[in-house]
């Protein structure tokens, strides 16, 4: 039996260099700011219009591009806006929200290099982690840095409240089973019922009772 | 992975039967085939009962089977027609006991398909000819003769084919010794092909079409051919030449016709309709099976109709012309696949679903039965009618358990046996029923009888050798001895010779007529006539152990001291002069019985209190002189010597003599090892766990040959059946000491003593692997769930074209009523006393069928039971037309921990294809906390089927058409909470293990979800590149999936490493039409693992472990009744082993269908890492130079590899 060739070396060397510029391009993005679709697509969670992209690649010229920049300075301004002490007349609101932007980001802190990691392989002997410390260092815009400082600030404001034990779990749990009961969360805060999700007649309590607590 | 396929229990449906002569004795045996196994099975006419005599997985299809018999032959052959494409012609070999293969002609390609024949088979009834037909266009056909030495000779192929036709059945017409004549139902279907409007499919007609058989010029005349008015589905020969007027019966819808050639005019019967039936009357009627019957002077028809009811045909015949046909109602039989009338005047009948039954023919229908005639004046249209009553011609003699079809099973330990049982929902219509299978034999318990005292041991002894049957029951107590006579009543009896005073260690018939019974402190010889001699044991020495047969006696004193006495010419018991004196005390002795027409057994085996087992020698030239010795790994409890040779192939058994030892060992290990009959060498020892209790060991009787009763902490039986080995336990109490017994009312049974009373046990069903308790169902059960706290089941059952209870009442009451207002006034005390009786009618369903109300009439039920008692709850009864089609058993999180729920899924008047309902619901009850009552909670409509459901995470995951939702309890109906459109076609299992979801769709193989509570979605992460039809699936583990088709494949899907379910929706919301995705739309594809064709449909998939401390196996059942496992190796080395025996198998062993196995468990999907057990075990049946020759390429002896093959199975199951 004769084993045929498939493709050649020029086309290895092709696929290899592709996985690497796509290992590349996926340690600048924070998962944060991108959803992998079952599909394998990527969207763009920064832009509130969520545009789909087929490759990292696609996505990448996306994040240099007009649009998405004007949507990461309007979330910063409306951040900024929120820690400001203009927003003192509802301490415990912000506070609430504060302690779950926490919560949210401190469960999702893996970089997306990382997933990449598990799935491709590397198989150029680069060391791959030197690249990546300056490169995710230098070509980040200002935004994240600005992001950890407020997580600090907000961290700060979370360790004085100490009376209030609020822990990440319960919060989390808390926020799922809300969530699966079929309740939207909205910016400010408060809750709706999902129109899609069915609802006893007398279900208005519960989440009232909820959203007060913390 | 790497599986290892095991049928536990053969497919126990028949699709086909036939009957004849096999064995060319006078004896009449019934050939069935059940799938893909063939059987053949004798009725005894003396007791009545149905005796397998052998039984060969033929790793095919069966499609059809015939008889044929050569002119003035006294045997029949066995033709069989299968998916080989190739036919085959079977001889049974009575002295071997297994079919063996005289021709097999190749005609075409493997596979059932349309134009390959296989489908029909037809004989001519003189034996010249026979015809194979495919369902489209081929038919072939065979001359068959005998050569100069009388052995079967087959011609080439002669083509019968006709292009654009379908065929419906194929007869041989008895022509005589003319040339043969075949019979087929034709359809042209060329017209209505070509034709785009329709009409011609419309007006399209059925012809009756003769092909003659030209043995001058050797090829085949399509010689006649005439189109048919009504449709019609079967022919049946009729008896010719000088029996009778030749010419075939066809059977239309609704008559009976009578054609033949010549002058003969077509005679027309409608087929009689029961007065005052449920069904709709426009429904038409068909014959569906029939049985021919023909003695010197007379042959007369027995015709099944659809609804069960047997009719009486018989021809009138003037000058040779059929002048009427007569009919008449006959008996009423569940519906059948196969009628068989033996010349021993017993009826076989194959049942379609369920159990089959054997009855005697009492009557010949020669009664006041009214009989109706063809000339009677009807109108177009009109029929007769009868009354259907119970049983009057036939009585039922025997009935063979069906488990077909298995809807439904649970696999559990509800009874608290250690071992667990199965819960099988079987059967189809009113002749459902629940069964619970548990492994071990069926013990017929015929006769408990209390002691006083604490009996220890018990023997039967004869009074003389001459005697068939047992003349004393001897029981010993601790200070006494017990005689009973055995006769019309046992009794107690004083002057049987027996000291009754004292405990006995032994007794039994000496020489001829003599009897003997060995004491602690003595031996007495009891003689015909009353003369006793006793010898007493020297001093204070007591007899520990004895062991005595016809001939020999031998007894230990302590002190380990050995005494020999044997019986000599003239009666006298002699002592030998030398005694033994072992190393150590002697805890247990056994001497084999006298082989028939010798002197003495020579040899003696002594168990040691120094863990050894050592053979003396009987022989006069070397009178206890120690031959060989085993060493154990724990003290000998017991010893029994047997000769168990039968005809048992093994080659152990045949090389050295068939004697085994039986060693029990306090530790509960049973270790049986063979004794060379020449030298007395001790080899090839199988070891075998029965019990936490020492092994006692006691020698019975079974079916003619020797075999062990081995009790531990339960009653094993170890006895030869059907050329094989088997050990298996009993269903039954405990006993403590077992001995062979036969009388007239029981010619082979035990006697037992179990907890201080004396028991007669007979042990019919061997060779049967479950034993099955049966309750009766009403509708066919669909699903089957246990009810975890109380152990309750919970079953729905529900049938298509069929009335609720309530519909019938009100239907029977309608009809009732205008019995009585469409009578004349004159007549109307009669009609209303007419409609009284018709209104207490009550005729069992299970025997005579339910009525049929028509497409989209559903009944359906919800029932609980206790599942050891067999009772029945709660029940509950669903409207006419709602019909439920999945059932959950789970707690919600929003109602706490101690309520438990019982969700169904129902849909109202569902048309099955196309597919469509009028509304579906979610119908929610509340179980009683101790799991009896049923408490109607709320009821939710949905927009479709629902026709999967599964506890998830406190709520349910509900399959409603393709749409998978979770649903939560609400106060007043089920709320909605989250769903997932994207599955392709319907939603037909969900299997859940953590927040993964493991959905089979009805067309594209199973696919993997996970739930994100976050976003509160269910996301498909992957799926499966192979379409698949699931009928149901078992998670293996996180990452892997068992699914099961209903084309009879077993696949195993597993996750890559790297899959990850952390996957998104599309944030958009909904998905763009151009862009789907590829194949399903998961990027992430599970691989398969084994794959694996088993042959029948299969209905479930349990992963379990089937005996106490064994690992799990996967189990499925099949519509065909049959169970099997699938057993993963543990090393490679037995992987590969078994690889290179199955590969031997496959090349040394040919097929009796001459099927290729390795594509029949590839018929769609490559098999892939699954050895096929059942060809490995067929190797015990080889010829014993094939098996040394496979052994030495294994690098192995044959017992070796015979070892190893029942160590796997004993592993795992049974």
């Amino acid at each position: 039996m004769a084993f045929k060739l498939v493709g050649d070396q020029y086309s290895k060397i092709r696929q290899a260099r592709k996985r690497r510029v796509d290992h590349l391009l996926a340690g600048q993005i924070p998962e944060s700011e991108v959803l992998k679709m079952r599909d394998g697509r990527f969207a763009c969670t920064v832009c509130s219009s969520r545009p789909v992209f087929d490759t990292l690649m696609v996505l990448s010229v996306h994040r240099k591009g007009k649009k998405h920049i004007k949507a990461v300075l309007a979330n910063m301004k409306r951040s900024l806006e929120e820690s400001q002490p203009g927003k003192a007349e509802q301490p415990l609101l912000a506070q609430t929200q504060a302690a779950l932007d926490h919560a949210l980001f401190s469960s999702q802190s893996s970089s997306l290099s990382s997933s990449f990691e598990k799935e491709g392989d590397i198989k150029e002997g680069t060391d791959t982690s030197k690249r990546h410390g300056p490169a995710h260092d230098t070509s980040d815009s200002a935004v994240p840095k600005k992001k950890q400082k407020m997580l600090q600030s907000q961290d700060k404001a979370c360790e004085v409240e100490s009376d209030k034990v609020v822990t990440s779990s319960n919060i989390n749990s808390d926020y799922n089973r809300l969530r699966s009961s079929g309740w939207l969360p909205l910016s400010d805060g408060t809750w709706i019922k999902d129109p899609q999700v069915e609802f006893d007649s007398s279900s208005d309590d519960e989440t009232s009772d909820e959203g007060k607590t913390e | 992975m790497h599986l290892y396929a095991l049928t536990l229990q053969k497919p126990s449906c028949i699709t086909a039967a036939v009957h004849g002569n096999f064995s060319g004795r006078k004896a009449q045996e019934v050939v069935v085939a059940r799938g893909k196994v063939l059987e053949l099975l004798r009725p005894d006419p003396n007791t009545g009962k149905v005796v397998e005599l052998v039984s060969t997985e033929v790793f095919g299809l069966i499609r059809s089977l015939i008889t044929f018999r050569l002119t003035g032959s006294t045997k029949d052959y066995i033709v069989l027609g299968s998916d080989s494409g190739r036919i085959v012609i079977l001889e049974y070999d009575p002295v071997k006991n297994v079919f063996e293969k005289v021709h097999q002609e190749t005609y075409g390609k493997s596979g059932c398909r349309r134009i390959v024949p296989g489908q029909y088979l037809a004989v001519d009834p003189k034996g010249r000819a026979l015809m194979i037909g495919a369902v489209e266009k081929q038919k072939l056909v065979y001359i068959l003769n005998r050569d100069s030495a009388a052995r079967l000779t087959i011609s080439s192929p002669l083509e019968a084919h006709k292009s654009h036709t379908l065929v419906y059945h194929v007869v041989g017409v008895d022509v005589g010794f003319e040339n043969p004549l075949f019979a087929c139902l034709e359809l042209d279907y060329e017209e209505s092909d070509n034709d785009h409007t329709g009409e011609a499919a419309q007006v399209a007609q059925q012809n009756l079409t003769y092909y003659e058989l030209d043995l001058g010029l050797n090829h085949v005349v399509r010689k006649y051919s005439e189109p048919l008015d009504d449709m019609a589905n079967m022919l049946i020969t009729v008896p010719g030449g000088t029996d009778g007027p030749s010419g075939v019966l066809v059977c239309c819808e609704n008559y009976i016709i009578y054609k033949n050639f010549g002058d003969q005019p077509d005679i027309r019967c409608p087929i009689p309709r029961r007065q005052n039936d449920l069904d709709d009357a426009d429904r038409s009627m068909l014959i569906i099976t029939s049985a021919m019957h023909k003695t010197k002077h007379l042959f007369f028809f027995l015709l099944q109709s659809e609804q069960g009811d047997i009719f009486k045909v018989m021809l009138d015949v003037e000058d040779d012309i059929v002048v009427r046909i007569k009919i008449k109602y006959f008996d009423t039989v569940p519906v059948c696949s196969s009628l068989c009338v033996l010349k021993s005047g017993l009826l076989f009948c194959s049942s379609e679903f369920g159990n089959h039954y054997l009855y005697q023919i009492a009557h010949l229908g020669d009664d006041s039965e009214r009989e109706f005639h063809s000339d009677y004046p009807l109108e177009e249209g009109e029929t007769f009618f009868f009354g259907p009553r119970p049983l009057k011609n036939l009585i039922l003699v025997d009935e063979m358990e069906s488990l077909s079809p298995i809807m439904s099973c649970q696999i559990a330990d509800l009874a608290n046996e250690d071992t667990p049982q199965l819960y099988a929902a079987c059967g189809r219509g009113p002749r459902s029923s629940l069964r619970v299978l548990r492994h071990g034999l069926e013990v017929t318990e015929m006769a408990v009888s209390e002691l006083p005292g604490n009996p220890h041991a018990v023997w039967t002894v004869k009074k003389d050798s001459k005697e068939d049957f047992d003349s004393y029951i001897v029981v010993s107590f601790m200070n006494a001895t017990l005689i009973l006579s055995i006769g019309e009543t046992v009794e107690e009896v004083t002057d049987s010779g027996f000291l009754g005073t004292t405990p006995t260690l032994a007794c039994s018939q000496l020489g001829d007529d003599a009897l003997i019974q060995i004491y602690p402190e003595g031996i007495r010889h009891i003689r015909s006539d009353k003369r006793v001699n006793e010898w007493r044991s020297p001093g204070k020495r007591l007899i520990r152990q004895c062991a005595v047969n016809e001939h020999q006696v031998v007894i230990a004193l302590s002190g380990g001291e050995i005494v020999y006495f044997e019986m000599d010419q003239s009666g006298q018991l002699n002592e030998y002069t030398e005694r033994k004196e072992m190393t150590a005390e002697v805890i247990c002795i056994s001497l084999g019985s006298v082989p028939p027409g010798q002197q003495r057994c020579r040899f003696l085996a002594v168990g040691l209190s120094d863990q050894t087992v050592r053979i003396i020698s009987l022989d006069p030239h070397d009178t206890l002189q120690p031959l060989s010795m085993q060493a154990l790994p724990a003290l000998p409890e017991s010893l029994c010597i047997v000769n168990m040779s039968g005809n048992v192939s093994d080659d152990t058994t045949v090389s050295t003599g068939g004697l085994f030892l039986n060693i029990g060992l306090q530790n509960g290990v049973l270790l049986r090892t063979a004794l060379d009959n020449v030298t007395g060498d001790l080899s090839d020892t199988r070891t075998r766990y029965l019990g936490t209790r020492p092994v006692k060991l006691f020698r019975v009787r079974i079916q003619g040959t020797e075999g062990v009763i081995a009790v531990s902490s339960r009653t094993w039986l170890n006895y030869t059946y059907q050329s094989r080995f088997h050990l298996t336990p009993l269903s039954y109490d405990l006993l403590e000491y077992a001995s062979s017994f036969t009388s007239e009312q029981c010619p082979e049974g035990m006697v037992a003593i179990s907890s201080n009373t004396l028991r007669i046990l007979a042990l019919e069903k061997l060779g049967v692997v479950f034993n099955q308790v049966s309750t009766p169902l009403q509708y066919t059960p669909r699903k089957l769930l246990i009810h975890p706290p109380m152990s309750n089941l919970v079953l729905i059952e529900t049938d298509h074209n069929a009335f609720t209870e309530a519909t019938k009442l009100h239907r029977k009451k309608q009809m009732a009523e205008e019995m009585v207002s469409s009578a004349a006034d004159d007549e109307k005390a009669e009609a209303a006393k007419a409609a009284e009786a018709f209104l207490a009618e009550d005729l069992p369903e299970h025997m005579f069928g339910s009525p049929k109300a028509g497409r989209g009439m559903w009944a359906s039920c919800l029932r609980v039971m206790h599942p050891n008692q067999g009772k029945t709850l709660d029940i509950v009864q669903f409207e006419q037309n709602e019909a439920a089609f999945s059932l959950a058993v789970c707690q919600f999180v929003s109602k706490g921990d101690l309520e438990w729920f019982v969700v169904v899924g129902t849909a109202k008047d569902m048309i099955i294809t196309p597919r469509a309902i009028s509304s579906g619901s979610l119908i929610v009850f509340r179980l009683s906390p101790d799991g009896s009552k049923l408490e109607h909670v709320h009821t939710t409509q949905l927009d479709d089927v629902p026709i999967a459901m599964a506890p998830f995470q406190g709520r349910l995951l509900v399959g409603v058409g393709k749409l998978l939702r979770i649903y939560d309890i609400g106060k007043k109906k089920m709320l909605r909470k989250c769903e997932n459109k994207h599955l392709p076609y319907l939603v037909v299992d969900i299997k859940v293990m953590g927040r993964r979801v493991y959905v089979g769709d009805v067309q594209e193989a199973v696919h993997f979800l996970y739930y994100r509570p976050h976003e509160n979605q269910l996301v498909i992460f992957a799926d499966e590149v192979v379409p698949r039809f699931c009928t149901t699936s078992c998670i293996l583990d996180y990452n892997t999936v068992a699914s099961a088709d209903k084309f009879g494949n077993i696949t195993i899907l597993r996750l890559p490493s790297d899959v990850t379910d952390q996957v998104d929706e599309d944030p958009s919301g909904s998905r763009s039409l151009w862009d789907r995705g590829f194949l399903n739309g998961a990027t992430q594809k599970a691989n398969v693992m084994t794959s694996y064709h088993v042959g029948e449909g299969i209905n479930t998939l349990h992963k379990v472990s089937l005996i106490p401390g064994g690992s799990e196996v996967l189990v499925y059942t099949t519509l065909s009744g049959s169970i099997g496992i699938l057993v993963p190796f543990s090393s490679k080395e037995d992987s590969d082993f078994f690889q290179h025996l199955e590969m031997h198998m496959r090349s040394e062993w040919s097929n009796l269908v001459g099927r290729d196995h390795l594509s029949f468990r590839s018929y769609y999907v490559p098999v892939k890492s699954v050895i096929d057990g059942d060809l490995c075990e067929v190797y015990n049946s080889l010829d014993p130079s094939k098996r040394r020759e496979i052994a030495l390429d294994l690098d192995r002896s044959p017992s070796e590899v015979a070892k190893k093959l029942e160590d796997l199975r004993t592993r795992y199951a049974f």
